[in-house]
């Protein structure tokens, strides 16, 4: 009879287990297939260029984290991250200098970020719908400025801060990687963190406990904003100039890798580290293998497709168990 | 009594709001001379069927309390396999059964997911949006797909000046509302929307007519491609722009449709869809360039959803 | 102690609260009574500081005291427990005892989650619950344990007054009395504590003191010792309640229209089998956790069934098995929680009342609904069942607990299923229409529904069943009938032996 019983359980535990590390192991799997495909993938070189792809949406996703983890969205990220680089940019033309511009990018973040938060808490405006809207007002407000987008050359010190190198890894990886770690120790080890999670699990319960919901709220719309203009930074860094492409498409990205390394879009469930930087590791380790093997560009968006759906699916089968 | 106040005052609202866009018609065709001219009319109603069959669809989608992020994706991963097959063999039928094909399988793809596996419908349509979009690029390698045959392009033809796709799209939103307001099926629908858990108690298979759903919702985006196509007789993975699916949301929720479901109709999805194309045209007849129209759309997105929170406020 | 003077509370059109005047002291439960909508809720989401109140004041200690906000209230030492427990689900137990004051750790703006550990085990003990793992998720652990919970973040949070919500209406008999180990403890311990239930007996069994309100005033006030439950009836509901009708016995009939076999299902259901015969009512009794929800779910095809069959006898009078999915059209389900999956909450009374017969109201052909036909059915139900509302076109969401659960009532009966199946049928139900629907069901029944019961309220049990079977751990252990049906006799085939197969 005991016996029966401590079967049974070790059964459901490795099925558990399949279930809750099941993106940990595609990846792991994943990396070991690119790395018999292709032997020049792990190499040194390689993997620094895959993280060197990696550092914008590294940083803007951290941030998108603990947006979603408050059960809420940021669908203007990718906007932002334009219209902040584009009003630097304006502002360059009219004499700014670097440091100046640096400023201003991370302002415009912020305080963009704070109008999201002032639309979804204090207007109480679904999530959703008032970013796509700011995402729609902040592009529009980015190419009008910079004549549609139209590529400008950046001042010399963008390419410096992006060649800058502490013990042959870039500077820029560097300090993504550290923001993500104290982003996560933010959400693990303090008040503010706890707050996130208490009101993405039940915002009612949070309300009626007397969480400060508002405050809370409107600094995770801060920091995503903050995160999203940093994107413009790297990006504008990495290429030296600015062009409308900053940030495309880039919304939808960080739902997707958020998504993929646990967090759940219900809210109060997820981690930034490892889930988030896994996910997003994962989405341009796709692009990178099919690089190596030589395929069709244009197979990429579809591979890319393919991968999410079984990340998403295997997450689905996770929770469909913890329901029922 | 509870009740007469909350209707007087939805009613109230709903009067504001007509007014609003009574003044806001005349205000335009004020300022901009060609607004009211029969040309410009067509135009707009022209471009109305596009976004308009997406927002039917979505209707349908969001009253069920589901989204899909994957309709302007699917409308181009349909449309183009069945244009490439349309302009080699000039076999029209096969072409538009390879597109309804198509779509029908990605719905199939959302339905199964989203009603079998329990997956949040933000994150398969998400999904399969990412794939129909990678789909399209990756058959035509990016490139457009031209010449169409003649019989097909019949569909982009005028009758007199009115094209022919606009009664064809009138007269589906006409049968899609009478689905919705007059029928069993859209009282389930309706039903499915607002408590999904008690409309399974109550007997009805949700999880067929939830499938069911997002196989609609592609053919009206197949549709719409079709429609499309013929009109610009071309066919691509860029065919519709990055700003639809914004587009489309917007426009069924300014017609009243709500994110959580069990909310929304036919008449007002048509008017938000209009109103959404009234200010691209207003935009391009005042000469502004595009990127200021993104900012007024964007504003005003901002203003209409937070105008409907009041109006559904508790 | 807590004095609530001449409280008066107006609402457009209405005075919720008349001058009320509530008496809480230390060491003490008083005991809060009322039908919905009687000003229980409103008197305590004054003193919540939540509402205001138009008259009256609010004194704690002889000092006079004004609440602006919950925050007001938390810092007079005011704490609730609820009816659903406020918790965050993925976060451990100890971060939701401390979510209101988590501890710094010597690192600036960290927080010591390991002290908060150690500190909630203590509370946890205090409290007698120390089977609760302060690591663990909240998920992961009962619904009792979640409650334990929240009582310990109220003492974390200094609470001196604690106000108890229904606290009781989804624990198990053993939670129950755990909870009420509890109250006693804290009471002891010179808490002032307020205690709303619709449950009679734990009032007499829990509480020192009564406050009755009836229509925002009070209509009864005093000692629980001495005191009768009519009495207290009378006082809840303002007259006296007709002596329950039993039914009259042996009107059975011996067609069997529902048959189970072997229903093996999950962890929990092992073997079971029953049959439920034409026009009777059928009880199935048991703990909570013994598995009655999810055998009906099982039953009806909601959960996943490893094994077993069920029969049912359609119109053709001869049992057939049922295939998965399809007995739910057939048979009526009015379900433990109304709110989650009873009603369609914004919809109107018309579109729920006819919700499970929508074919009824259609066109043959274009399945085309028929309006007006809906609104005559459901004028005719609202008369058949005394719902109180404005009209038809209410949305359900306005009606009160005892309504709403009417309305669920009508559904099921203007779908005319042969076979209803009542999981808690009065659970948040006032007296008042706790009765009534207790008149439906035997009404019901006589014309010859059959009727499936589950119930925590043995009163329930005992008064509606004409044949009861005991469920303990997935198993039916025995059915009695007749005059084995009495209070004592199912209370103790609930609790005694099953334990024999461990």
């Amino acid at each position: 009879m005991n016996d029966t019983t401590i079967t049974v359980r070790r059964k459901f535990d490795l099925t558990n287990f399949f279930l809750s590390y099941g993106f940990y192991i595609l990846f792991a799997v994943m990396f070991v297939v690119c790395g018999i495909i292709s032997p020049f993938f792990l190499t040194k070189d390689n993997l620094m260029q895959i993280m060197w792809g990696a550092t914008t949406l590294l940083v803007v996703a951290a941030g998108g984290t603990f947006v979603i983890i408050t059960g809420n969205m940021d669908m203007s990220v990718g906007s932002l991250a334009l219209c902040s680089s584009a009003i630097a940019v304006y502002a360059m033309n009219h004499g700014a200098e670097f440091s100046h511009m640096v400023i201003i990018i991370f302002a415009v973040g912020a305080a963009v970020g704070a109008v999201n938060g002032i639309l979804v808490t204090y207007c109480k405006l679904n999530s959703m719908l008032a970013t796509l809207g700011m995402m729609t007002l902040l592009r529009g407000i980015a190419l009008n400025i910079t004549n549609g987008g139209a590529q400008t050359t950046l001042p010399d010190e963008f390419r410096m801060a992006a060649d800058f190198k502490i013990g042959g890894i870039a500077v820029l990886i560097i300090v993504s990687l550290l923001i993500l770690i104290l982003f996560q120790c933010i959400l693990r080890k303090t008040r503010f963190g706890a707050y996130c999670y208490a009101i993405g699990c039940s915002e009612e319960s949070a309300k009626r406990i007397g969480l400060p919901i508002r405050k809370v709220k409107m600094a995770v719309y801060i920091l995503s904003g903050i995160c999203a203009a940093f994107v413009g930074f790297v990006t504008c860094c990495k290429v030296g100039t600015y062009s409308g492409t900053i940030g495309n498409e880039m919304e939808f990205d960080v739902v997707t890798v958020c998504v993929m390394g646990g967090t759940s879009l219900l809210g109060g469930r997820g981690n930034i580290f490892p889930g988030t930087f896994i996910g997003v590791v994962l989405l341009y380790l796709i692009n990178n293998i099919l690089a190596l093997t030589g395929a069709s560009p244009y197979i990429y968006p579809f591979a890319k497709g393919l991968v999410i759906f079984a990340a998403m699916y295997v997450d689905a089968l996770k929770n469909y168990r913890r329901r029922t | 009594m509870i009740r007469t106040i909350v209707s007087d005052r939805k009613k109230l609202l709903d009067l504001i709001t007509l007014l609003a866009a009574v003044i806001f018609v005349i205000i335009l065709s004020a300022a901009v001379p060609n607004f009211l001219s029969l040309n410009n009319v067509i135009n707009v109603l022209e471009q109305l069927t596009t976004i308009g069959m997406l927002c039917l669809g979505m209707t349908f989608i969001l009253i069920i309390g589901g989204i899909d992020l994957s309709m302007p994706a699917v409308l181009m991963a349909a449309t183009v396999p069945g244009a490439m097959i349309m302009s080699k063999t000039g076999n029209v039928l096969v072409g538009v059964v390879i597109i309804l094909g198509v779509g029908i399988i990605f719905g199939m793809i959302n339905g199964i997911a989203i009603a079998k596996a329990r997956m949040i419908p933000f994150i398969v349509t998400l999904s399969t949006q990412i794939i129909a979009n990678g789909f399209a690029v990756m058959i035509t390698n990016s490139k457009s797909v031209f010449g169409l045959p003649d019989v097909f392009l019949f569909l982009g033809i005028k009758i007199g000046i009115v094209p022919i796709s606009i009664p064809i799209f009138f007269i589906i939103a006409v049968i899609s509302h009478i689905i919705l307001a007059k029928t069993k099926y859209g009282r389930i629908f309706y039903m499915i929307g607002q408590n999904e858990n008690t409309a399974r108690i109550s007997g009805i298979r949700t999880d067929l007519y939830i499938f069911c759903t997002y196989i609609i919702a592609s053919i009206y985006a197949c549709i719409a491609g079709i429609l499309l196509a013929a009109r610009t007789n071309m066919a691509g993975a860029t065919m519709v722009g990055n700003t639809m699916l914004t587009d489309t949301i917007s426009a069924a929720v300014i017609g009243g449709a709500s994110l959580s479901g069990g909310k929304g109709n036919i008449f007002g999805s048509v008017l938000g869809a209009l109103f959404i194309t009234v200010i691209s045209n207003f935009i391009n007849l005042m000469g502004y360039s595009y990127y200021v129209g993104l900012i007024i759309k964007g504003v005003l997105i901002v203003i209409i959803i937070a105008l409907d929170r009041l109006r559904n406020r508790e | 102690m807590l004095e609530m003077n001449n409280i008066t509370k107006k609402f457009p059109g209405v005075r919720a609260l008349d001058n009320v005047t509530l008496k809480a002291e230390p060491g003490k439960v008083l005991a809060l009574i009322g039908v919905n909508g009687a000003g229980k809720s409103t008197l305590m989401n004054i003193l919540g500081g939540i509402l205001k109140q138009d008259e009256g004041e609010i004194l704690i200690n002889e000092k006079k005291v004004t609440m602006n906000s919950p925050k007001d209230a938390e810092k007079n030492g005011i704490a609730f427990i609820h009816q659903e427990p406020l918790f965050f689900s993925s976060m451990s137990v100890a971060q939701n005892v401390f979510i209101g004051n988590l501890f710094k750790s010597n690192f600036p703006f960290l927080t010591d989650n390991k002290k908060a550990e150690r500190e909630a085990k203590k509370y946890l003990r205090l409290l007698g619950a120390d089977d609760i793992d302060p690591h663990s998720a909240m998920e992961e652990i009962t619904i009792g344990a979640r409650q334990m919970t929240e009582i310990a973040r109220s003492l974390a949070m200094g609470a001196n007054i604690i106000i108890f919500d229904e606290p009781t209406s989804s624990l198990s008999l053993h939670e129950k009395n755990k909870l009420f180990d509890v109250i006693r403890k804290l009471k002891q311990e010179g808490k002032i504590i307020i205690y709303i239930s619709h449950f009679l007996d734990e009032i007499t069994e829990l509480c020192d003191d009564y406050l009755v309100l009836r229509d925002g005033k009070m209509s009864g006030a005093g000692v629980v010792e001495g005191l009768h439950k009519e009495d207290l009836v009378t006082m809840v509901i303002g007259q006296k309640p007709s002596a329950a009708e039993k039914k009259a016995a042996g009107n059975l009939s011996e067609e069997t229209i529902l048959k189970v076999s072997h229903i093996v299902s999950g962890n929990l259901l092992q073997d079971v089998n029953f049959e439920l015969r034409k026009g009777e009512i059928l009880g199935i009794w048991g703990l909570m956790g013994s598995g009655r929800t999810e055998l009906v779910r099982a039953v009806l095809g909601l959960d996943r069934i490893d094994a077993g069959e069920v029969f049912f006898m359609d119109k053709d009078k001869s049992l057939k098995k049922i295939k998965k999915n399809t007995l739910l059209k057939k048979v009526g389900y009015v379900t433990e929680s109304r709110h989650y999956d009873g009603l369609f909450l914004n919809m109107d009374i018309t579109n729920n009342c006819t919700a499970a017969k929508l074919d009824n109201y259609c066109t043959r052909r274009m399945k085309f609904i028929r309006a007006d036909k809906e609104v005559q059915d459901t004028k005719k139900l609202i008369q058949k069942l005394n719902i109180k509302v404005p009209d038809e076109k209410t949305p359900a969401s306005l009606l009160s607990g005892g309504n709403q659960q009417k309305v669920v009532f009508a559904k099921w009966l203007n779908k005319g299923a042969p076979v209803l199946i009542l999981d808690e049928p009065t659970r948040g139900v006032d007296v008042g229409s706790k009765m009534e629907i207790y008149k439906i069901i035997r009404k019901i029944a006589a014309e010859g529904t059959s009727v499936l019961l589950i119930s925590s309220e043995v009163d329930e049990m005992v008064d509606l069943s004409d044949r009861v079977i005991i469920l303990k751990r997935g198993r039916i252990t025995e059915s009695v009938e007749g005059r084995d049906i009495s209070n004592s006799n199912l209370m103790k085939l609930a609790l005694s032996g099953g334990d024999t197969h461990e």
